[in-house]
């Protein structure tokens, strides 16, 4: 029974601070489809980031002399390291080939004789695709015998994750920003909820309702504008990314489930903003 | 049942009670009177702990304001009916729902809503307009719907603060009549007045407060 009338009472919130709910929950709509925005466009950024480091290679060359047997010996031994997903043997020859290919001439019509060295290529797995895993990495490849060099684009591996951290710092002072914005006007539009009732505050008081009884048709209605104004934005940010593939960009993609994070946070911010807010404005009556 | 024993209050600096002491048994009808901003309306929020006292303390029934808990208000508060001047009713209720309103909020079964408000519909002589809104009724319609929710509860005590000071001399007997009925069933009534011709037409104790001082 009380649980109905607690509902009912919440449903009512809305009609009675109607211009200032209606606000709100344009305002969490906004703020929660800009956040949703934030999810895909970091979801796609991060895929093509991934896509990039999955194509970085760590090229091991090897001392002049080693033999092709030397060298697969090597190549088994590194398979072993836990970094490692994929190698490959380049031979003297097809080192040649590769030169030929690269640079559309022949090095025995170049140089008479091919100097070039043997390597193993290697491909590592994901979370070895950082800076500093591949700092670590190449130390300990230079350690073994037989290896004379380990190349991979060092720079612009460690631009990309200095990139990536400012990148996300900002988004998440971003996020932080459009939940604050989120949480005063919820705060405020139950604090007018509160006055706007303050006549049916106090005959409950006076009849000997307990306390959260009073208070918890209030954080429904804060959790009901939460739940309107995040819904309203994930079906916006859904529609969005459709007509995104459509007309701008086929191959952006997201996963249906992240958009529950918007839902969750627009349900947690109505929860405590107006948790917050009738706390407080409760003894102002 | 309810005793105050030299209870001090200001509210906002200001002084409000000073040393007042007096006791309500149980089932009696007593007045209070006294000039307006006198202190009356001060001392009937002290018995359902709207206000608490600086020094001295309140104690009703089991409660004692000097040890009271926050979380026993409420339950203090389902043992008194407090009627008010100006009605307090729900504007956007019926009258069936303004009554109901007091149960619903105490957690009492939909079943027992029905039978327990038409019994008090029925007292104060309103069934017939148990679906009507408070703003089609008189002044003395929406008191008695007034006087129906604060006895819904069957509260041990109603406290009536000048119940009939918006109402014309004929439907103010007719309040009084029901004030009077209540209290013969065994339920006490204190009731804040300065009608002189209430004071003399009803023969109870008055308790008479001027300057926040009693003057019995």
């Amino acid at each position: 029974m009380s649980f109905w009338f607690t509902i009912r009472e919440g449903f009512k919130g809305f009609s009675r601070a109607r211009l200032s709910t209606t606000l709100t929950i344009i305002s969490i709509f906004f703020s929660h489809y800009m956040i949703a925005l934030f999810l895909m466009a970091s979801f796609n950024f991060e895929r093509w980031v991934e896509d990039f480091r999955g194509r970085v290679e760590l090229e091991v060359f090897l001392e002049p002399g080693t033999t092709d047997n030397e060298a697969q010996q090597l190549r088994r031994q590194m398979m072993r390291f836990s970094e490692v997903e994929k190698s490959r043997y380049i031979s003297k020859k097809e080192a040649a080939a590769r030169f030929e290919k690269e640079f559309g001439r022949n090095i025995f019509d170049v140089l008479q004789s091919n100097p070039l060295p043997t390597s193993i290529v290697l491909n590592l797995k994901p979370p070895y695709r950082r800076a500093a895993a591949l700092e670590k990495l190449t130390k300990k490849l230079e350690t073994l015998s037989f290896v004379d060099e380990v190349v991979y684009p060092r720079r612009v591996i460690a631009l990309l994750d200095r990139y990536m951290k400012v990148v996300y710092l900002a988004g998440a002072m971003l996020l932080l920003l459009l939940l604050l914005i989120t949480f005063v006007l919820i705060y405020n539009t139950i604090r007018l909820t509160i006055f706007a009732r303050r006549d049916i505050i106090e005959i409950m008081q006076l009849v000997g309702a307990r306390r959260n009884f009073i208070k918890r048709p209030f954080i429904i209605e804060g959790l009901l504008q939460g739940f309107i104004g995040a819904s309203l934005s994930m079906a916006g940010a859904w529609g969005s990314l459709h007509l995104a593939q459509k007309y701008i960009w086929a191959s952006l993609d997201f996963k249906a489930p992240y958009l529950l994070l918007v839902l969750l946070s627009g349900l947690l911010i109505g929860y405590i903003s107006a948790g917050l807010s009738v706390a407080k404005h409760l003894k102002e009556i | 049942m309810i005793e105050f024993y030299n209870v001090h209050t200001h509210i906002r600096d200001k002084k409000i009670l000073h040393n007042i002491t007096f006791r309500i048994l149980k089932g009696e009808f007593v007045f209070l009177t006294g000039p307006s901003g006198a202190g009356k309306s001060t001392i009937l929020r002290h018995i359902y702990m709207d206000v608490l006292p600086d020094s001295g303390m309140v104690v009703v029934e089991n409660y004692n304001s000097a040890k009271i808990k926050d979380r026993d208000v409420p339950l203090l508060r389902r043992k008194i009916g407090v009627v008010f001047q100006d009605f307090k009713l729900l504007q956007d209720r019926t009258v069936f729902e303004n009554i109901a309103f007091a149960l619903r909020v105490t957690g009492v079964s939909g079943k027992d809503i029905k039978r327990r408000v038409m019994r008090v519909l029925a007292e104060v002589n309103l069934g017939h307009k148990r679906s009507q809104y408070p703003h089609t009724l008189s002044g003395g319609e929406q008191q008695r719907v007034a006087i129906a929710r604060a006895i819904v509860n069957n509260p041990f005590i109603i406290l009536a603060d000048e119940p009939t000071g918006n109402l014309d001399a004929e439907t103010s007997w007719e309040i009084m009549e029901i004030l009077e009925r209540i209290n013969r069933q065994g339920t006490a009534v204190l009731m804040a007045t300065h009608s002189r011709d209430i004071l003399s037409r009803y023969p109870h104790r008055h308790i008479h407060v001027a300057g926040g001082e009693l003057s019995q």
